[in-house]
């Protein structure tokens, strides 16, 4: 027993859990945030005790044993380390952010959640991954919750099960992994065994990895249940789920070819869903989405700048995406609605919520000296010098569809303007999350402007210069032409389509048709997947439906039945049982 | 004739099998309490019918030691005095010991009769005098029947004078039976109780009224919208 | 016995509740029943405890009532034995430890829920009950286990009976446990007979020699009647129509004695007869245990479904039992070492989750009146420890890691990936994946009540439940946790035990 607490003690994250459960129990807000914040520092500071490690000769602490399986509770390499770091600079942010407005239960499960997936990060064992998978989903699933509507309860519901589902599949695949090889350790692993056919506990395993990532088609959860939360809760759900996904794939799954084709996926489709919705976080669910098939197809290509750049990117993408989450956050707070159709002019009321966004909206399209072009360009490099087009063509798709989506539509519509009623607001953010998006501004910034700080933390020594002049050149080409896009494309009533970018740039010819034709194929599937999913809901409904009809209070299969009802089933019984006895040989 | 002979031979099992089923019959059909009752007890004196044939032997005595019956100490010392007292060196005196398990402690002391394969022990020693035939008739009904009796007609035909029936199960069914009863007083009381927390024991009404205090409607216009509904 | 003044040992269990139980009667209402009561239950506990590690350092320990054992020159003992090895070692403690926790925790839900002046009849009916328990889990004899089966089951139906001060569908529910339980007792009371029969012994390791190589119609006869008898005391889906309105409408302390104990022992019980007395050289075997996969997907995934949707929090949990009950069956199915050690440990970490609940259950009963779901809303406001309590054995139940209900899952699912069935290992453990799904739904949905629902608006306020009853609910659920780390107890134990079984089943041992 001792051993294997002992171990787990020594995580950095089992121990942010343990204060998540003391904050639950301080009274008033304020003093559980400064616990929250003082757990944060602390635990971060035990992390930093444990320095770094090379991928290659990770260092293993809190060795112990359950049932026979060997558990390691932490291991420090330069993935893991980068990923806690990352974990807890959101966390703090959450809990700056949150200052006031957490719920005691989104302060405390906030913590525990973050806990959770620091826990999950360090873990060095399959089975230890679990315990704070599992952790991290439960966790996450009350701040789903704590958004307070009857949709929350239902999302949260869904999110539950989708998440404990995941949980089932990583489980059974370290179940089949342990059976089959009685090593629990967290290894790159393929999905193709060594003969070359399908590696089943891998699969399982990958799949359960998936779900939290938000492949396609297993990802509905996420933009479903995010605009749910509270404005503080959203953020916190944004920050860790997936990210501790992409480490889980990062560590399992470098180069897995299939990833590159899932992430290539996911970056374009998810643009097209976040266009369509209308609630401005939904919006920001899709995008986040999308910016994760960047990081997936960094894994899925699996060469050192590869990874690095998915790990960069996943940095970046927790800092910018969360300071979007906050500004609209705070627009909720003050707002009370996020309706895009009932937002605009809010620069007005809100200036400095106004400028985060705009400093988001820049980050995330890739504008020099922002965090997201250093990280982007990474990925996006990557895939052109390993020659997949493909996934080149979708990662610079998916970042004009990022124009779309966040330029255009989270800060252009919703703060420019003229001024609708609902943005008639008392005044700007609360001071704490005030605080919160300026750090987060500031470290897109740093991060942008001196990248070197990040690269020293990935996990290999690779020597990228952002600032060529050939990244900065197509980089803002792209930008412009998607401005210019979609500006005329408002401007002519138009929905947004690329032919008035052959005029732009010669580059382009060669471009367009493919890109029309990767469009139209997008679009159809979008529309395709649509009808499956409403098919699928409806579906589920019918089946819910019958499900209570038999099984509900009143159904045929539970309702109490008279004695003598029950004494002819149990004579039938007997004689089936005496039957099958007696034909048997 | 071969049917006619398995059926008539195992006339004691048609009975049972009869009675039984009569009773798990009522059970399933009748819907006041009381009736099902009967139909419980009709049930469970089956099963005794049941366990006193398979102990019967035709021409079989009852089964009762005469004479003094000396007490084996190979066996038991370890365990204290709890059952040797002193004293205690009659079969009689060691069935006055229901104490702690007083249900069972009856087969204990027969149940030597009937060891598969083993050889009766000091027990055959002290039976009483049979006369003679009754060792023939009983090897010649054991010979078709079943394996205990079997067992017990060697043991018979080997050392002992005398044929007696099987004991335990006799004694094995006294338990059932007094637990029969049990049931039966417990079922009758919640009868009862059940009466006068609802005023009626038809099971259908009870029904109703339960269902009406669960879902606030009541049970039959409601059941038949829902059957058509499924339907 | 090789253990020098502990001869008694074996006896202790049983004897000391019957002894305790008819005095109990003689009390004055009130206290002093259920002072006695407790003081009994921490006895036997700690006797069992004794035992359980005497078994564990010096092998399997029988007992001879009243010194009834093998004479010389024979094979079996003439009286009842006593038998105890490992795997009915922890189940007594485990019934022994509950009974210990619950009893201390039944005084106040019971002096709210039943009549001041029935409280000695009732300690007497639950001591009896307790014996029962024990006796039919210790007994090596088959007939004895039909008679302390019904020693539990009457005194059981009485118990919940008492019930009916709350609700009057407690009468009829008892009443229905009633019937269906002679009969499932009768029908064992049959099979028996037709072991008898055919092998003319009824101690159980007698009956396993005997019955060896032995298969014809009586046998099989006999081993169908047994089977559907027990299943239907373990409520095996489809035979398990008591037990909601049972443990729903019983006295909370009831519910939760009986769903921590009651099918717990059965599930023993089967495994006995299964490995024990048939063994794998009995054909039929191959069947029932083909016929348990199916029964027992099915009944994890029929009962889930009935307890999503229902809105009353104890016949959920009722329901859920049932679910529970279907892991188990699937741990026994597997034939293997891994499998009934999985099952093993399931009933004993499932007897924690269940206690655990519906002691929080009971502790919401007290307060407010009811267990419906309206109940429970805002739990978390007005009684937090109770409803963290919830929480975190819920948990336990869907079989979240720092729990023990991780540990079954974990171990059934390892042992269904080393097990051919004709359902394929993979399926399988998916299957168990989705019906925790279901678990964690109706979790979930009381979990959101409790903590995000809010308090009706015309709610009187409610004091937390009495110390006492928190207290022994807490012992419940931090038993939840300790359990997780300190998997010698249950891992370490269920497995050598299962090896007992299974060893004796291939014919191996198990023999004087």
């Amino acid at each position: 027993m001792s051993d294997l607490l002992a171990g787990l003690i020594q995580n950095p994250g089992m121990l942010l859990i343990v204060a998540g459960v003391i904050v639950a129990l301080l009274p008033g807000r304020q003093l559980r945030a400064i616990a929250a914040l003082a757990a944060i520092i602390g635990c971060y500071a035990l992390l930093a005790s444990y320095g770094t490690a090379p991928m290659d000769a990770p260092v293993l602490m809190g060795e112990s044993t359950l049932f026979g399986l060997d558990l390691v509770s932490i291991r420090i390499d330069r993935l893991s380390v980068v990923f806690a770091t990352l974990f807890f600079i959101a966390a703090g942010l959450n809990a700056i952010y949150g200052w006031l407005h957490a719920s005691r239960m989104e302060a405390s499960m906030g913590l525990i959640y973050a806990g959770a997936a620091i826990g999950g990060v360090l873990a060095g064992d399959l089975l230890t991954l679990f315990i704070f998978w599992e952790l991290a989903a439960l966790s996450s699933v009350f701040i789903v919750w704590g958004g307070g509507t009857h949709a929350a309860f239902k999302a949260g519901m869904r999110y539950l099960v989708i998440q404990v589902g995941s949980g089932m599949a990583l489980m059974a695949g370290v179940a089949l992994t342990v059976a089959a090889t009685g090593e629990t350790a967290f290894t790159a692993m393929s999905l193709t065994a060594e003969d070359g056919s399908l590696n089943i506990a891998a699969l399982l395993i990958f799949i359960g990895f998936g779900v939290k990532a938000g492949f396609p088609l297993l990802h509905f959860w996420l933009p479903d249940a995010y605009p749910r939360a509270s404005a503080v809760g959203a953020v916190m759900l944004s920050a860790f789920t997936t990210k501790m996904a992409i480490y889980a794939l990062a560590r399992g799954f470098p180069g897995e070819d299939i990833l590159m084709l899932i992430g290539a996926v996911m970056a374009v489709a998810f643009i097209f869903f976040g266009a369509a919705a209308s609630d401005l976080r939904r919006v920001l669910a899709y995008s986040l989405n999308s910016q994760l098939g960047f990081m997936v197809c960094g894994i899925g290509i699996g060469s050192e700048l590869a990874i690095n750049g998915a790990v960069a990117h996943a940095f970046a993408s927790v800092i910018y995406k969360g300071m979007l989450f906050m500004a609209m956050g705070a627009v909720l707070t003050r707002a009370g609605t996020l309706r895009a159709a009932h937002l605009s002019g809010l620069y007005r009321a809100m200036p400095l919520t106004a400028l985060v966004a705009f400093i988001g909206a820049l980050t995330i399209t890739g504008v020099p000296l922002f965090a997201g072009f250093v990280t982007k360009s990474m990925t996006i490099s990557a895939a052109g010098y390993y020659e997949h087009m493909l996934v080149w063509l979708a990662l610079i798709a998916a970042t004009v569809g990022a124009v779309n989506n966040i330029g255009v539509r989270i800060f252009h519509d919703t703060f420019m303007g003229a001024r609708s009623d609902a943005a008639k607001v008392s005044g700007d953010a609360p001071l704490p999350m005030l605080i919160a998006m300026a750090l987060a501004a500031a470290i897109c910034l740093v991060v942008g402007i001196q990248p070197t700080l990040l690269w020293s933390m990935l996990p290999f020594d690779y020597d990228y210069a952002a600032y060529t002049m050939d990244h900065l050149i197509t980089q803002m080409q792209l930008i412009l032409f998607a401005v210019l896009l979609f500006a005329l494309a408002r401007r002519f009533g138009l929905a947004a389509r690329p032919r008035d970018g052959v005029l732009l740039d010669v580059d382009w010819l060669y471009r367009v048709p493919g890109r029309i034709a990767l469009a139209g194929v997008v679009r159809g599937t979008a529309a395709a997947w649509h009808r499956l999913w409403w098919g699928i809901q409806a579906g589920v409904a019918r089946l819910v439906k019958g499900l209570y009809d038999t099984h509900g209070p009143e159904g045929a299969l539970a309702r109490s039945w008279p004695v003598g009802f029950m004494a002819l089933f149990t004579a039938v019984v007997l004689g089936l049982m005496l039957i099958v006895t007696f034909v048997a040989y | 004739m071969d049917i006619i002979e398995f059926i008539v031979g195992r006339y004691n099992y048609w009975i049972f099998i009869t009675l039984m089923m009569i009773g798990l019959y009522i059970v399933i059909s009748r819907g006041n309490l009381i009736k099902t009752i009967v139909g419980l007890n009709l049930f469970q004196t089956s099963v005794f019918i049941f366990y006193i044939s398979i102990g019967k032997i035709v021409g079989g005595t009852a089964p009762i030691l005469v004479g003094s019956y000396k007490a084996d100490d190979s066996y038991g010392e370890g365990y204290g005095d709890e059952s040797h007292g002193a004293g205690e060196q009659t079969s009689g005196a060691r069935e006055g010991l229901h104490d702690a398990d007083g249900l069972d402690i009856p087969s204990n002391s027969l149940s030597a009769e009937v060891p598969a394969g083993g050889a009766p022990s000091a027990v055959s020693g002290s039976l009483h005098q049979m006369p003679d035939t009754a060792r023939e008739t009983a090897a010649g009904m054991a010979s078709g029947v079943n394996a205990t009796y079997d067992s017990v007609a060697d043991a018979a035909a080997q050392g002992a004078e005398v044929i007696y029936t099987n004991p335990l199960p006799h004694v094995l069914i006294l338990t059932a039976i007094v637990v029969g009863v049990a049931t039966t007083a417990l079922g009758l009381a919640l009868a009862v109780r059940i009466r006068e927390a609802y005023g009626t024991i038809e099971e259908d009404e009870l029904e109703a009224e339960d269902h009406f205090a669960e879902f606030g409607v009541p049970l039959h216009p409601e059941q038949g919208q829902a059957r058509g509904g499924a339907a | 016995m090789a253990i020098p003044g502990l001869e008694q040992l074996p006896v202790l269990p049983v004897v000391i509740p019957l002894v305790a139980a008819p005095l109990t009667l003689l009390m004055k209402p009130g206290r002093a029943p259920w002072a006695w009561a407790t003081l009994v239950s921490w006895v036997t506990f700690v006797v069992t405890l004794l035992l359980l590690e005497a078994v564990w350092v010096h092998g399997p320990v029988e007992y001879a009532m009243g010194g009834w054992g093998a004479p010389e020159g024979m094979s079996a003992p003439i009286g009842i034995t006593y038998y105890v090895d490992l795997a009915n070692a922890l189940v007594l403690t485990l019934v022994a430890g509950i009974a210990s926790v619950v009893f201390p925790y039944a005084y106040y839900s019971v002096e709210s829920e039943i009549d001041h002046r029935q409280t000695p009849a009732f300690y007497t009916a639950l001591l009896i009950c307790f014996t029962g328990l024990l006796g039919v889990t210790i007994t090596g004899d088959a007939f004895n286990v039909f008679v302390f089966l019904e020693i539990s089951s009457l005194s059981t139906y009485a118990l919940i009976a008492m019930g009916a001060r709350n609700d009057r569908r407690a009468l009829t529910a008892s009443f229905n446990y009633l019937v269906m339980g002679t009969i499932g007792a009768t029908f064992y009371v049959i099979g028996i007979g037709l072991l008898y029969q055919a092998t003319g012994t009824l101690n159980m390791l007698d009956l396993h020699q005997q019955l060896m190589g032995q298969s014809n119609r009586m046998v099989e006869a006999g081993f169908a009647f047994i089977i559907t008898g027990i299943g239907l005391k373990l409520a095996m889906v489809p035979l398990h129509l008591w037990l909601p309105n049972a443990y729903c409408y019983a006295p909370s302390a009831i519910s939760a004695f009986l769903a921590a104990t009651a099918t717990k022992v059965q599930v023993y019980i089967i495994l006995r007869f299964m490995f024990s007395v048939f063994g794998f050289e009995f054909a039929f075997l191959e069947v029932a245990l083909n016929a348990f996969i199916v029964l027992g997907i099915v009944g994890m995934f029929y009962a889930s479904f009935v307890a999503v949707f229902r809105d009353n929090v104890k016949q959920m949990l009722a329901y859920s039992s049932i679910a529970q009950i279907g892991y188990m069956l699937l741990g026994i199915s597997f034939g293997t070492v891994d499998g009934v050690a999985a099952s093993l440990i399931h009933v004993f970490n499932h007897a924690l989750i269940k206690a655990a609940l519906f002691m929080g259950v009971g502790c919401v009963v007290l307060r407010l009146g009811s267990s419906n779901f309206a109940a429970f809303n805002g739990l978390a406001k007005r009684m937090p420890w109770t409803a963290w309590g919830l929480i975190i054995s819920g948990l336990s139940l869907v079989g979240v890691p720092l729990t023990v209900g991780f540990i079954s899952k974990w171990k059934l699912m390892e042992a269904a990936f080393q097990t051919q069935t004709f359902i394929p290992p993979l399926l399988i453990v998916l299957l168990i994946g989705a019906s925790s799904l279901l678990a964690a739904i109706y979790i979930g949905r009381l979990a959101y009540a409790m903590l995000l629902q809010p308090v009706p608006e015309d709610a009187e306020p409610v004091k937390e439940a009495p110390h006492l009853m928190r207290i022994t609910m807490w012992i419940m659920v931090l038993a939840n946790i300790w359990f997780f780390f300190q998997t010698d107890v249950t891992v370490g134990v269920a497995t050598r035990a299962a090896q007992a079984l299974l060893d004796t089943g291939l014919g191996y041992g198990g023999a004087y």
